[in-house]
């Protein structure tokens, strides 16, 4: 072990890499996720806007979006009147992410409806009214709404929605106005949202949930990071085993008497001092740093089943790195399979992107993921503020996995030397 | 009196191969013997040698060190010393540090370990290098280094394989006068090179191999005498193993 330590002292350079490397990543991803991490209402949509109806309906709308407070309305482009063509072409090219357009008479369509209605409700009660001649008119009308191609189907699943809401309180609001005869677009006699007599509302009896960290940017970002850092010790483990291999110093190992096994344990246990070491740089970023760059500060958990996490996801990592020194005969070889696998894993484990948004295939194969273990045990005790019994799931599989790289590595010594 | 190495029959073939690498070899080196196990490239010397110190294992045959059977493997470890070609060292640990680390791992206690270690820096003229990091180390330097590496526990047998290669003329006079001691003192050394006229000079006993066989063995200077048309090991060599390059 103290080997290894003063091999590592000696490489000041390797030595630097090894913990600013991950501290730089772990700043960098925590900024550039910051966007998609915040709240939704923290965020603007700017909406091109097209009103061919110039009634009603459009003025409820464009109203309803500014009300919003997400939705900033754009319905000119350079003191000119927007056209379809050149909203389309806003759209296509990214400059603007939504568009809306809508048709012609969509208010009188809504009248037509609102007035059969009326006809019907007050033929049911034996009144006969005079309706205006709307036949010539359109039972309905679609609302046009376009999308930034690049834009992922959530996103605009979320606007949609949000937008259907809008129109369809619009239109509520032009029958009952309809309905009550009332053509003051300024007040209204019935208000729509008086009408609700259901409204959704956060859970008020869950104490627990008044306990838990909201996950933002570092909440997610510092943890994962840390943890993609520590299985990254595969290249200086298994580059070393690999040189000692190639110097002919593994062959004087193997010489002397006892088990070669010991040895390994020594070059494990060095770097996971290592490991926890650089962990505790990352949280230390996470805690002090970011806040310099105006994200939030991290959240910790309880320490001590956090430090029993973060040993056995070290305990992980250094076997693996062991396993694929142990494989691999030259340099090339360990560390770009080495280095890729990492990526693999890290990427099915939800260190990217949530596992949950994932295709279902994929979501199956995290559950294999030594980093998606490690993560769920990380976001238990910092999120969910768990304790011992909520990762000890988390630091069995790690530790099994462990083991088995260790065994798979002592089965596959080789049992010729050259 | 018990040989301090017995091969009795030794065999041994490689996967993929229909030649056997070493086949039904043996021979005994006595205690305070130099063997010079010789032959030219790919005849079965470093095959012998691996599975004499347990490397590889062998497919039949016999093997005892000093009294132990080849399957008490530690025993035979603690017995043996063995210096690689290759320079089995750490670059960036020190000379005194790369010889620590492998007392270390022999369990020698520090003390014994540190009078060793500078005893033998100190005979191999290394000692004012001792803080220095091997990688700094010429071919010289780092070859006694090496040796010094496979007699840090004091073992009873030496097993050199070419430890002269590629090293200056005053390396080789100091290390080639170690073993002669080494020797008289006891102990066994077994020991392979292609510097025939350093074989002649350094050993009591000689073995030639080739293509894994045993072709001649015996004291050299009877072997030559023989033959009786030279005085060489090399024409001796020659005679037995032919003219014909190996790959």
């Amino acid at each position: 072990m103290i080997k290894e330590w003063i091999l590592l002292s000696r490489d000041r350079v390797g030595l630097l890499f090894l913990f600013l490397m991950p501290l730089i990543l772990v700043v960098v991803m925590a900024l550039l996720q910051d966007a998609p991490f915040k709240d939704y209402q923290d965020l603007k949509f700017e909406i091109l806007f097209l009103d061919h109806d110039k009634d009603l309906l459009g003025d409820q709308i464009k109203k309803g979006l500014i009300a919003n407070k997400q939705f900033s309305i754009v319905d000119s482009l350079h003191h000119e009147t927007l056209t379809e063509d050149q909203l389309s072409k806003k759209i296509n090219s990214g400059s603007y992410k939504i568009g809306i357009i809508i048709p012609t008479q969509a208010s009188l369509s809504i009248k037509k409806i609102a007035s059969k209605s009326a006809t019907q409700i007050m033929e049911g009660l034996g009144v006969s009214i005079e309706a205006e001649d709307l036949s010539k008119i359109p039972d309905s009308a679609n609302i046009e709404l376009l999308f930034d191609p690049a834009t992922k189907q959530s996103f605009r699943s979320a606007i949609t929605y949000a937008l259907e809401k809008i129109i369809n309180q619009s239109q509520m609001q032009m029958m009952i106005n309809y309905l009550t005869q009332s053509e003051d677009t300024t007040s209204n006699i019935v208000d729509v949202k008086d009408m609700q007599a259901i409204r959704i509302i956060p859970f008020e009896k869950d104490n627990s949930s008044k306990n838990l960290t909201i996950s933002n940017s570092v909440q997610h970002n510092v943890p994962a990071w840390s943890i993609f850092a520590i299985f990254f010790i595969l290249i200086p483990i298994a580059g070393s085993m690999i040189e000692e291999r190639e110097n002919g110093v593994k062959l004087r190992m193997h010489l002397i008497p006892g088990h070669y096994t010991h040895l390994l344990i020594g070059k494990i246990t060095a770097f996971m001092v290592v490991n926890v070491f650089q962990f505790i740089s990352m949280l230390w970023v996470g805690i002090y740093l970011m806040p310099y760059f105006g994200l939030p500060s991290l959240q910790l958990g309880f320490i001590a089943p956090t430090t029993m996490l973060l040993i056995a996801i070290s305990f992980a990592a250094s076997s693996f790195a062991v396993l694929i020194g142990n494989l691999f005969h030259t340099q090339n070889q360990a560390l770009s399979f080495g280095a890729i696998i990492i990526v693999l894993m890290s990427a099915i484990g939800g260190i990217w992107i949530p596992v949950e948004v994932m295709p279902p295939f994929l979501q199956k194969l995290s559950y294999l993921s030594p980093l998606q273990w490690s993560l769920n045990g990380i976001n238990d005790i910092f999120l969910r503020h768990g304790s011992w019994n909520d990762v000890m799931l988390e630091v069995i599989l790690l530790m099994g996995f462990s083991i088995t790289c260790l065994i798979i590595t002592f089965f596959s010594r080789s049992k010729f030397i050259s | 009196m018990t040989p301090a190495i017995h091969v009795n029959q030794l065999c041994k073939q490689f996967k993929g191969q229909t030649l056997n690498a070493v086949d039904h070899i043996s021979f005994d080196i006595q205690q305070g013997e130099i063997f010079g196990l010789l032959g030219p490239n790919g005849a079965g010397k470093t095959t012998t040698i691996n599975m004499l110190c347990g490397l590889i294992h062998m497919d039949s045959g016999d093997i005892n060190i000093n009294g132990y059977h080849i399957s008490q493997l530690d025993q035979i470890k603690l017995q043996t010393g063995f210096v690689p070609q290759q320079n089995a060292l750490f670059p960036k640990l020190t000379a005194f540090e790369n010889l620590y680390y492998f007392a270390a791992l022999y369990n020698i206690k520090k003390n014994q370990a540190i009078e060793r270690i500078n005893d033998l820096l100190n005979y191999f003229e290394l000692h004012q290098h001792a803080t220095k990091l091997t990688n700094t180390f010429s071919g010289g330097m780092k070859r006694r280094l090496n040796l010094i590496a496979a007699l840090i526990h004091n073992p009873k047998i030496l097993i050199l394989d070419e430890p002269t290669s590629g090293v200056d003329v005053q390396s080789r006079s100091m290390i080639i006068n170690y073993l002669k001691s080494y020797a008289s003192q006891g102990n066994a050394v077994l020991y392979t090179s292609h510097l025939l006229d350093e074989a002649q000079q350094l050993c009591s006993y000689i073995g030639i191999i080739d293509h894994g066989r045993m072709v001649i063995q015996g004291q050299p200077e009877q072997l030559i005498a023989d033959l009786g048309n030279s005085s060489r090991l090399d024409d001796l060599f020659i005679h037995y193993t032919g003219y014909q390059v190996r790959d």
